[in-house]
């Protein structure tokens, strides 16, 4: 696939939707006329209607008392004041000492540099993550989870994501 | 200052009534994207608690410039492919899917309903060779009929990237149809743009 069919796949979606320049059109169809692999690609993503329905239905019996309970959990949590730095210092300093897990795994060179990865951590406690590390260059496998014991007898579970995203 | 935006003005300072308002008739839609990207019954029903668990901690944060359902889109497909990792990264799950209960959208006929719900396991079944971008993009695009531009912004993605991921998504579903489910592959909807 050269320049012109990456260019050509790229404008075949703003074709479909309608959003193309007449001019920029008419050469997309041209370019189709002449390249054979690109007709097929064409047909090959052509919009798939059949799953258009699956988003659209009634909540599963329970799913909407599940949801509500998790948020009344929530209220009462933030009204008992749990989020103390007490409660959370566990988590973090799990996340410190996964934190520095990775940059001594990265030093031991026990798994390759990927350059320029992202490495995202997040350490998670009650189901919340309560603190994350972001842009630490490193070497990992796409996901590593760590169960971390807590003074207090519990396990924190550190969930490491190359190229996470939890900007919110 | 519209309808939602006083909703959403009260419930970020703690108006659980407004808050209810204001999901109210989202819960739905949450839930079966979720379901989808994830492909998992429970841990779309926990993605879907954390998503308005998560709505209800940062509401006060809300700045309008993405639109309100575009907002908790992005909150609910970054919790969905947040999901989908975990879930690869635990080997004892993995692998597990054909014993996990199906969730099966519903529809007003039981002849449609017995039909969607085959769609359901074959969309699982096939989807299941996605990566989780992938996945989202197509469940944003061709289930919820959101526009490349607003999913880019959803996923802080280009536009170009996500019209790469919806190609790569439909070719392998496509695929996937042609090869195992041929009587559903679609008719006569290839070559429209051909000259």
């Amino acid at each position: 696939m050269n320049s012109d069919c990456r260019r050509a796949m790229d404008r075949l979606e703003l074709s479909r939707q309608e959003r193309l320049a007449p001019h920029l059109r008419a050469r997309l169809q041209d370019h189709l006329g002449d390249c054979p692999a690109c007709r097929q690609e064409q047909q090959d993503t052509e919009p798939l209607d059949l799953f258009a329905g699956l988003t659209r239905g009634g909540l599963p019996a329970g799913v909407e008392n599940y949801i509500l309970g998790g948020l009344r959990v929530e209220e009462e949590r933030r009204d008992d004041g749990v989020w103390s730095v007490a409660s959370i210092w566990p988590a973090l300093a799990s996340l410190a000492a996964a934190a520095a897990l990775v940059v001594v795994w990265a030093l031991s060179g026990a798994n390759p540099v990927a350059p320029g990865t992202d490495l995202w951590l997040e350490a998670h406690a009650m189901n919340d993550v309560v603190a994350t590390v972001e842009d630490i260059r490193s070497p990992t496998a796409e996901i590593l989870a760590l169960s971390l014991p807590e003074p207090s007898g519990g396990r924190t579970e550190i969930i490491l994501i190359v190229d996470g995203s939890m900007d919110l | 200052m519209t309808d939602e935006a006083r909703l959403i003005a009260a419930a970020g300072r703690g108006d659980r009534n407004a808050f209810e308002k204001l999901v109210s008739g989202r819960q739905e839609r949450v839930f079966w994207t979720a379901y989808q990207v994830v492909g998992h019954f429970e841990d779309a029903r926990d993605v879907a608690q954390h998503v308005f668990i998560r709505l209800w901690q940062v509401l006060p944060r809300y700045r309008p410039g993405l639109s309100f359902d575009s907002w908790l889109h992005r909150i609910t497909i970054n919790l969905a492919i947040d999901a989908c990792r975990r879930r690869r990264a635990r080997p004892e799950v993995v692998g597990s899917e054909g014993s996990e209960p199906v969730a099966e959208p519903l529809t007003a006929s039981p002849f449609q309903d017995l039909r969607q719900r085959e769609v359901q396991r074959i969309f699982l079944r096939l989807a299941r060779r996605l990566s989780p971008r992938q996945r989202a993009v197509f469940v944003l695009k061709e289930m919820n009929d959101l526009k490349t531009t607003e999913i880019a912004k959803i996923m802080k993605l280009t536009p170009s990237t996500v019209r790469n991921h919806l190609h790569q998504a439909r070719k392998e579903l496509r695929r996937g149809l042609a090869r195992d489910y041929p009587e559903y592959m679609p008719k006569g909807s290839a070559g429209k743009e051909t000259p």
